[in-house]
């Protein structure tokens, strides 16, 4: 009987342990989640974060794993990724908003508009799976994707922005940011949203940012890619599919290439304004704790400290341009109500499955 | 002797577990204290304050009149601890008389200041008693109050410190949105300064037509309609 309570005892001690191994409990309900792709049938894989709603940012991502397959490791991918700064300069000069400076606060959503009920102690947060249309097919044989998608509404006076982080059945990882509410006059402006994405592939250790870059010689093209070895600001040309390759010294899944995410905008302008922090669509900074403010990345490039095989902090700054129309307005042109428009950005699995996804 | 062999390769099983564990996962939080991640609580947010508060170093910064501005989550990784650990803060506390402020990176789990930092006018944040502030001198302004509609519809405006609920979109609020000069001769390049936007049923009149720039406590307003 004795022995018979001991191994009990053991097996119990060994399942919470278990459990523990598998699942690092950085975040408690409803901050936690777990969602398995396909979200019925077989898994294959499995994103894991925590989030949060500060003020200011709204919907921060304060951690964020994938597991490629159900007998592979978690890696980890994102330390934690939130807005810095939405930058609203009006055409005329003036003003000049910083809409996430002040510490807004999050609209409490109703059942309507998050139809999956909202999350969280101030019902600020939407939860949703998504159909995300047709991850691949060849004539008669297909597949749709799904995404987990995770959304709040920062309000801003008279704007609100829809702050969305979105997490793919493929290892996606998305973010962007929706401008709508009331204009504030006739005037055109540019709605600038910046990410800090403190990226710790496998950890916080040894990541490096790459450039990739095209061009064209002949009737050849080259892609060429370059390590960013001391902070920076990049420039973004779209003739030359300019993307962000992160890489961890380290991480290497089965067929043994290097691994990493890319950094893909989605983005239809780069307004470079007169301040010196939206000169560059990326920047490549070090980790320091309170290098959190973009409007402060040239100080904090100022240095050229290094970025290679270290701990580092990805920006990414996009511009949404809102000319004014007919349909901000009613007839009289008193403003109305804009039409939600998003600016954001992909960051893409490299070699992190060792063939296609969810395939056949 | 059997079920002791079974006992120690089952313990064996569980060494290979736990020797796969990610580095430094913090137990399970039996006592529901929270988690490294979990959004602060209201008893950790004025700890935050009061701790930052009292810390010397943030007091001589801070100077006689200091004012806890904005307390805020934030995971921390220091040194060899490079997974979240712990409960931290960040305080941010503005010097009211002198200008300029500190920011403060709160360590809650050892109740201590882990790290101050000085921090010109400019960059303390915007509280939700600046806005209280920004509507009361705004209303002290005759040129406000014309632009509003007069003086009693002025008194009915009210500062407004979160997003509007249903049943509050009738109400005559005066948000704020924080502002940046966008030369050397504007005030605001320097000072700490919000535009107001006066909302009653649920539109706004007079944007883009009050600005209050904190730092001198002064009232701009531009009567020329919108922009």
């Amino acid at each position: 009987m004795k022995h018979l309570m001991l191994v009990v005892s053991i097996f119990l001690v060994a399942t919470a342990l278990s459990v523990q191994a598998q699942s690092p409990q950085y975040c408690s309900s409803p901050y936690s989640i777990e969602q398995k792709f396909p979200t019925s049938g077989a898994e294959v894989s499995r994103w894991k974060l925590c989030w949060q709603v500060v003020d200011g940012p709204s919907l921060v991502i304060t951690g964020a794993w994938f597991r490629p397959t159900t007998g592979s490791q978690w890696i980890k991918v994102l330390y934690d990724g939130r807005l810095s700064e939405l930058f609203v300069p009006y055409h005329g000069g003036s003003p000049r908003y910083t809409d996430v400076a002040y510490g807004f606060g999050s609209v409490q959503l109703t059942d309507g508009q998050c139809p999956t009920s909202p999350l969280g102690p101030n019902k600020d947060v939407c939860m949703e799976i998504r159909d995300r249309g047709l991850m691949w097919m060849h004539d008669s044989t297909f597949r749709r994707g799904q995404e987990l998608v995770l959304w709040s509404v920062l309000a801003a006076a008279n704007y609100n922005y829809i702050v969305e982080w979105s997490f793919r059945d493929d290892g996606v990882m998305s973010s962007r940011v929706g401008a709508t509410g009331q204009p504030a006059g006739g005037m055109t402006h540019v709605h600038g949203p910046v990410w800090r994405l403190d990226i710790d592939l496998n950890g916080a250790c040894c990541d490096t940012a790459m450039q990739m870059a095209h061009k064209e010689i002949g009737l050849k093209g080259f892609d060429s890619m370059t390590d960013i070895t001391k902070a920076t600001g990049i420039k973004w040309d779209p003739q030359s599919y300019d993307t962000l390759h992160i890489r961890d010294e380290h991480l290497m899944v089965g067929k043994l290439h290097p691994t990493g995410w890319m950094f893909m905008p989605e983005r239809s302008g780069t307004p470079y304004h007169q301040e010196p922090f939206t000169w560059f669509p990326f920047w490549v900074t070090p980790y320091v704790w309170n290098e959190t403010k973009a409007e402060d990345l040239p100080t904090y490039v100022s240095g050229l400290p290094s970025v290679a095989n270290t701990d580092i902090v990805v920006w990414y700054y996009g511009g949404l341009h809102h000319t004014i129309r007919n349909e901000d307005n009613d007839a009289s042109g008193y403003s109305q109500m804009t039409l939600t428009m998003y600016e954001g950005f992909h960051l893409m699995p490299f070699n992190v499955f060792d063939s296609t996804p969810f395939y056949p | 002797m059997r079920k002791i062999l079974s006992a120690v390769i089952l313990v064996c099983i569980v060494s290979g577990a736990r020797a796969q564990a990610p580095p430094r996962a913090p137990a399970p939080n039996r006592d529901n204290s929270p988690r490294p991640l979990d959004p602060l609580t209201p008893a950790e947010q004025q700890a935050a304050a009061r701790i930052a508060m009292e810390n010397s170093r943030v007091r001589g910064i801070a100077g006689a009149s200091p004012r806890v501005v904005a307390v805020q989550f934030i995971s921390v990784k220091r040194g060899e601890q490079t997974e979240p650990a712990g409960r931290w803060a960040e305080v941010f506390v503005h010097n009211e008389s002198d200008g300029g402020g500190a920011r403060v990176l709160v360590d809650l789990a050892n109740a201590s200041a882990a790290d101050v930092i000085s921090i010109p006018e400019r960059k303390v944040p915007i509280g939700p008693s600046d806005i209280d502030a920004a509507a009361s001198l705004a209303l002290e302004s005759a040129t406000v109050r014309r632009i509003l509609g007069g003086d009693a519809v002025a008194r009915s405006f009210r500062a407004a410190h979160a997003p509007a609920l249903r049943e509050q979109s009738d109400q005559n609020r005066i948000e704020a949105v924080p502002l940046r000069g966008a030369d050397p001769d504007d005030p605001c390049t320097l000072h700490r300064c919000v535009a107001l936007f006066f909302r009653t049923r649920g539109h706004y009149v007079a944007l883009n037509q009050v600005v209050v720039d904190l730092t001198a406590r002064r009232v701009y307003t531009s009567e020329g309609g919108r922009p």
